[in-house]
């Protein structure tokens, strides 16, 4: 764990705690409180997420996951209740986004590296060598007994898509029973929760284009609510879209702002191989959900906004337009 | 992929095509099949557990019996609420409702258990352990056994008189790939006799871990368990009242399984070590606290076996991570490398040694320039010649968490007469070779052991 602390722009103190686990890089940004207790507090934070990687990495030859994919049809197995949770919020969103989230997808993917943030090289898609099946309705669950069961051969589920999501929101809750006040948590910067009482104005938080970091596309803010990115490049294949098993390419990225880190990583995942129309409906039927497409046709950019997000995209089409909506409290 | 026909959001729409579920494998004719659930426990199969210390090891043991058919955790317990809240939230989100208690012993009158597990600090586990056999129940108890060898005795001879069982937390008796590496050692002797062996744990650890302020525990509930602050409650490790020193903390795994692996316990052991960097550590994270035990030891053993006296070095150190932890075994065939990180897993065949049969199935590896062969259970499983009995045996269990497989071990000895891996005969055995490595310490001299120390 590497820490430093700053001051912000309004003078208030802010600890930055750094740490490796799930393949990327996890932050979390500590806001007046004491350096000692902030560190202590972060570090236990980390531990925690620690622990889950054990349970959710798709590489740990023990962790449920790695049981799961074991499982021969018909098979099932007892896993814990971090996995049990990953499992079920992955079906959730599976069947909110008409199957544009899939846990099963990624087994197509051969050559990965451990989770989905180191960059692939895209002589590493092709077809996983040995049979591979794929569909979320292949996998079961047994809330009661724990369980989960794969209902043919050669399933393989992979938690990239929403473990690191999961972590943050684990860890958010060990860091309001630590008693800290604010911070702000990052997986990657893929993935952002903030935990406690926000800024009186909320968080100001950028829209950059994926390849281009110093371009701002627009701003947003968020009290509550977590949010998440997913893109793609042409180097970086690492999302399939389910109903073609293919990598998804239709947008350059995809935003999605949701009550939980989990909830938000999946989205972000679902959006970027979504039907505009599908988004839209979606968040109209979810008001606490909100999402945004950018793509390039032919390298002019185009920025497309869902639910209380609508109006972001008036900052990239038109300049002049009014500020970004706010996107209030969730409570 | 993309059509060029843009939707109303001014964005390539998305085409949708059905996608061929299997890629691959079964076609078409792809058939779901009913799962078959993992059992529920029946009422007498059932195992009724407490745990018994929800902090860093509890919480890992607790996480892994969850998974466990047929155990049913009823109670927690921990004097700490920040614990209790967290492991209670723990089992409730795996449909286990819990009753969570303060004091073991008022538990202990108000539940029907059938066994705990204990993982508390060291100081402590002779009582509780003594207590819970006394009250009729199975106990797991967390190495060490205790801080003090005759409070571990008494452990052994409680569970001696209630003929009730007391597994200790060694896990890695019960890990399969250890398992198997006991078998190509002793039995198929590949790497012919052992004449010196090797381990180390070097982690880097925080000195003060802290507390969540609003759970911080009053002065006297403080004294009334033991501790005058909450820095020694939350750091127990460091303290020589309530631990035996980083030697039991992290040692004990290892120098265990040397006494496993030579079918011995040492004859002497040299010491050195100190607590210096923890202190100057400890005075740069603004600790609560001074340490008291030391930050690094290095130990010098030797075991009388048949085939001769082995010499082992042992070093146990907690301001560096390099190098991380394992064992390894030197013998007049060959020697191995062994973790329970099983990447780090490697053999080496001596030069003079006839080729093993099996080695063609190696896979080839290097090993800081010289090469060497990937410890693959699975394919030097040949070496020990009853190939389908430990395949099975083998394939059942080797991927599976290793805590979990200890814990298994416990309950099937309980449901079905299974042997423990590490009953308290075994515990006691090791505790005395940790412990008396603090005499060495304080002494600064060579602390010969005699045969009966480790008899009770």
């Amino acid at each position: 764990m590497s820490d430093a602390a700053f001051a912000n722009l309004t003078g208030e103190v802010v600890h930055r705690f750094d740490h490796r686990a799930m393949a990327t890089t996890f932050t979390i940004y500590i806001f007046d409180e004491e350096h000692g207790y902030a560190r202590q507090a972060a570090r236990a934070a980390f531990d925690l997420i620690d622990d889950l990687e054990e349970q959710l990495s798709y590489f740990v030859p023990s962790s449920d996951v790695s049981q799961i994919n074991r499982l021969k049809a018909g098979e099932s197995v007892r896993v814990g209740p971090a996995t049990l949770a990953c499992i079920q919020t992955g079906l959730e969103v599976g069947r909110l986004t008409g199957g544009a989230f899939d846990l099963t997808v990624g087994a197509l993917l051969s050559g990965r590296q451990p989770w989905d943030a180191t960059p692939l090289g895209a002589e590493l898609y092709q077809p996983r060598l040995g049979p591979v099946t794929v569909g979320m309705d292949l996998i079961a669950v047994n809330p009661e007994l724990n369980a989960v069961a794969v209902l043919a051969d050669n399933v393989e589920i992979d938690l990239g898509g929403i473990g690191k999501g999961y972590a943050l929101d684990e860890a958010a809750q060990l860091l309001r029973d630590w008693g800290i006040a604010r911070a702000m948590l990052s997986a990657g910067l893929s993935t952002m929760l903030p935990v406690g009482e926000p800024p009186a104005e909320g968080w100001r938080m950028r829209v950059i284009e994926p390849r281009n970091e110093k371009q701002v596309l627009a701003h947003f803010r968020t009290f509550d609510r977590a949010v998440s990115t997913s893109s793609w490049s042409p180097d970086q294949p690492h999302i399939l879209d389910p109903t073609t098993g293919e990598p998804a390419t239709h947008y350059l990225a995809a935003w999605s702002m949701a009550p939980s880190a989990a909830w938000a990583d999946a989205l972000s995942t679902a959006f970027l191989v979504m039907p505009p129309e599908s988004i839209e409906a979606l968040c109209r039927e979810r008001p606490e959900v909100c999402g945004m497409l950018l793509s390039d046709q032919d390298g002019e950019l185009s920025l497309a906004a869902f639910g209380s997000w609508q109006r972001l995209a008036c900052e990239l089409n038109d300049q002049s337009c009014e500020p970004a909506a706010e996107a209030g409290p969730t409570s | 992929m993309k059509e060029s026909q843009p939707s109303k959001f001014g964005l390539p729409s998305v085409s949708r095509r059905s996608f061929v579920k299997s890629v691959a494998g079964a076609g078409a004719g792809l058939a779901l099949v009913q799962p078959t659930w993992v059992k529920a426990a029946q009422s007498k199969e059932q195992v009724n557990v407490a745990l018994i210390g929800c902090g860093v090891q509890g919480t890992i043991l607790l996480n892994w019996m969850l998974r466990i058919p047929g155990v049913r955790i009823k109670a927690i317990c921990d004097i700490f609420e920040f614990n209790r809240v967290r492991a209670s939230g723990l089992c409730r989100k795996a449909n286990q409702g819990v009753a969570d208690y303060m004091d073991y012993q008022e538990m202990l009158q108000n539940e029907n258990l059938d066994a705990v597990v204990i993982a508390t600090p060291d100081f402590v586990h002779a009582e509780m352990t003594n207590a819970c056999l006394e009250a009729g129940l199975h106990v797991y108890c967390e190495k060490e056994m205790s801080n003090d060898i005759e409070k571990a005795r008494s452990m052994v001879l409680t569970a001696r008189k209630t003929g009730k069982l007391l597994q200790i937390g060694h896990q890695r008796r019960s890990n399969p790939f250890y398992q198997h590496a006991y078998r190509l050692t002793n039995e198929a002797k590949v790497f012919g006799a052992i004449t010196h062996v090797n381990g180390q744990w070097n982690q880097a650890k925080p000195i003060d871990i802290g507390w969540p302020k609003r759970y911080e525990l009053d002065e006297a509930t403080l004294n009334k368990y033991g501790y005058e602050t909450m820095g020694q409650l939350r750091n127990w490790r460091w303290f020589r009242k309530f631990a035996g020193g980083p030697m039991a903390d992290l040692g004990s795994h290892q120098v265990d399984i040397f006494n496993w692996f030579l079918n011995a316990v040492p004859k002497s052991v040299y010491a050195i070590g100190s607590n210096a960097r923890a202190i100057i550590q400890g005075r740069e994270e603004n600790a609560s606290f001074t340490p008291e035990c030391e930050d690094n030891v290095m130990c010098l053993y030797e075991w009388d076996t048949p085939e001769g006296v082995v010499r082992g070095f042992y070093q146990v150190i907690l301001s560096s991570s390099h190098g991380g932890f394992w064992e390894s075994f030197m013998g007049t065939q060959g020697s191995f490398v062994i973790s329970e990180i099983t990447t780090r897993n490697a053999m080496f065949r001596e030069a003079r040694a006839p080729k093993q049969d099996w080695e063609s199935e190696a896979e080839k590896i290097e090993v800081g320039g010289a090469e060497a062969m990937n410890f693959d259970p699975l394919k030097s499983r040949k070496a020990q010649g009853k190939m389908d009995e430990v395949a099975r045996q083998l394939e059942e269990s080797l991927d599976k968490p290793v805590h979990q497989v200890h814990l298994e071990n416990f309950f099937a000895a309980i449901r079905d007469g299974e042997k423990l891996t590490c009953p308290a005969e075994v515990g006691f055995e090791t505790a005395v070779t940790v412990l008396k490595v603090n005499e060495a310490l304080r002494t600064g001299k060579k602390v010969e052991f005699s045969p009966n120390e480790f008899k009770v």
